[in-house]
């Protein structure tokens, strides 16, 4: 390819990001999307109307979300080690991307569900639906094309996240761009991986307006 | 049926609170039409989340089907939902779904079987007109369709009550006649009770045997349709009946033009009117004596459709029914 890196190691670079990524993005989905849901119900006006969880979680995720990830990232190094037992490599970078994506997830989700019709909600009550049914029956299908677009804006942001998680040995795209590209003063190199992350990025965005079109039908 | 029983609501707002009913007393038996009017922000959409406990009172007694909302846990209060319809100004329809699985929710919800489910929905949607759109989705659907959708999703658990809550307001006056006919086939053939919140005066007029005139969170007038109206007392209740019936009229300008069997024909250059026997308004020259108006509208359209005498019969006949007559 070039004499400064092999092919080999833009094929692993790759498979590390989007190891970091779908890692971080399923298991951050499934803390972000319950509580970008309480988030909902327990605000004034919910169906489980609870100012007091409402606003620790309010709080908390908004304390999070004010970090930058490379802040966050060695702030949570006694936290990252105590879940993997080590502070450097592709798993050790994996819970800091965890930490900075669920919180993301649960306004995006927030967003996305708040944006349903409350009236559709108000059937549902008058029908007789547990809280649980609503969710199910009701919210989380109307919300479900918005969701995929959320979350589609937060695989994006990961990605962006795991470039800096070379700084953590972390691997992956961003690291071969900075270790390989930067600081040997190998434009080639930045060029490769832009070009790799652009053609990520397109393709993520373009999949995830795809589904959420099907699923929104006309 | 319905009973409503001193019920207060009051919105605590910062700075202050507002009341939205204040001493609400209803009565609504069963097999009523009962029409519940008002201009908007008279309480009206409080009032009838009350009667599902969408919104809860303030204090008082919600009564329905013998219970009394207020006393039953959440799991009872849901069950008694199921007994309860309601349909919406805006349908409420999930637009995500196909009409078949929105109309098949509430079975869903009750863990109804599947083939069950099917016939069932089958059978609402024949009922409501609809049997060939099970497979659209909302968006392909108009207006007066997705009401009758909603309606269908209202009656899947058997209701004993259908709330209707401004549920021909989005609709053009045609779509309305046809979802108002639609209700009143419900409230024959199945029996069911239905409360009807409306602003809109020939909603009352078309199906309605029993009203409420609702001013400031207050029932101002309550009665049958034809008393109420017929002698309206509150200024509300007069500005309702000047919607339908044009009484602002100076009366000099009025001439019978007609009578039969004690029935007056009487018309200006803009209106053509139907009188029956006794005293009504002042726009009624003094002998005429009539006790309800029971049509007005321009002659060229009357004159287009329905000769004098033929109205004259018409309004016989629905004076002998006691209904107003609808042309």
């Amino acid at each position: 390819m070039n004499n400064a890196i092999t092919s080999d190691q833009v094929i692993q670079a790759i498979q590390e990001t989007l190891q970091m990524v779908s890692i971080s993005l399923l298991v951050g989905a499934l803390i972000g999307i319950p509580l970008g849901l309480l988030l909902v119900l327990t605000r004034k006006g919910g169906i489980l109307k609870n100012s007091a969880i409402f606003s620790v979680l309010n709080n908390i995720i908004n304390i999070v979300r004010s970090l930058p990830f490379i802040i966050l990232l060695v702030a949570i190094v006694p936290f990252t080690k105590f879940i993997v037992g080590s502070s450097i490599g592709t798993n050790a970078a994996i819970v800091p991307l965890i930490v900075y994506i669920a919180p993301y997830i649960a306004r995006l989700v927030e967003n996305s569900v708040l944006e349903v019709d409350q009236g559709i909600v108000e059937a549902a009550e008058a029908m007789g639906a547990t809280p649980l049914q609503i969710i199910w029956h009701f919210i989380l299908p109307e919300a479900l094309s918005s969701l995929i677009l959320s979350l589609t804006t937060a695989t994006i942001g990961l990605i962006g996240a795991t470039a800096m998680a070379g700084t953590v040995g972390g691997g992956g795209i961003g690291d071969l761009a900075i270790s390989y590209g930067y600081e040997r003063f190998n434009t080639v190199v930045i060029v490769i991986t832009v070009i790799i992350l652009i053609i990520l990025v397109q393709g993520i965005q373009t999949l995830g307006n795809v589904l959420a079109r099907k699923i929104r039908r006309q | 049926m319905i009973e409503l029983q001193n019920v207060h609501k009051v919105y605590a707002g910062k700075e202050k609170s507002v009341a939205a009913l204040t001493g609400i007393n209803l009565k609504v038996e069963q097999g009523d039409i009962f029409g519940v009017i008002g201009f908007s922000g008279a309480g009206k959409s409080t009032l009838i989340r009350t009667i599902n406990f969408l919104e809860r009172p303030s204090s008082g007694h919600v009564i329905v089907d013998n219970k009394e909302l207020g006393s039953l846990t959440s799991k009872q209060l849901r069950e008694a939902r199921k007994r309860i319809g309601m349909i919406f100004q805006n349908f409420n329809l999930l637009d995500s779904k196909t009409v078949f699985k929105n109309v098949a929710i509430p079975l869903i919800l009750n863990g109804t079987d599947k083939n069950q489910i099917a016939q069932r929905v089958h059978e609402l949607l024949t009922f409501v007109g609809l049997e060939d759109k099970a497979d659209s989705y909302p968006s392909e659907l108009s207006g007066g369709q997705k009401q009758r959708v909603g309606i269908a999703r209202a009656l899947a658990t058997n209701p004993s009550v259908l709330l209707c809550d401004e549920a021909t307001s989005a609709l053009d006056p045609q779509t309305t006649a046809s979802i108002l006919q639609l209700l009143e086939r419900i409230n024959r053939q199945y029996n069911i009770t239905i409360l009807i919140i409306t602003h809109e005066m020939h909603v009352i007029k078309n199906i309605c045997n029993r009203v409420a005139v609702m001013e400031n969170g207050e029932i101002i007038e309550q009665g049958n349709v034809l008393d109420v109206f017929g002698n309206p007392q509150a200024m509300t209740t007069k500005n309702f009946v000047s919607t339908v019936i044009h009484d602002e009229v100076p009366p000099i300008i009025w001439t019978v033009s007609a009578t039969h069997r004690g029935i007056a024909a009487f018309s200006n250059s803009n209106l053509l009117g139907i009188a029956l026997k006794s005293h009504y308004y002042s726009i009624l020259p003094k002998n005429l004596m009539c006790k309800s108006i029971y049509y007005l509208l321009p002659p060229q359209r009357c004159k287009a459709r329905r000769s004098t005498t033929s109205l004259l019969n018409c309004a016989e006949q629905s004076h002998r029914l006691n209904k107003p007559i609808i042309l």
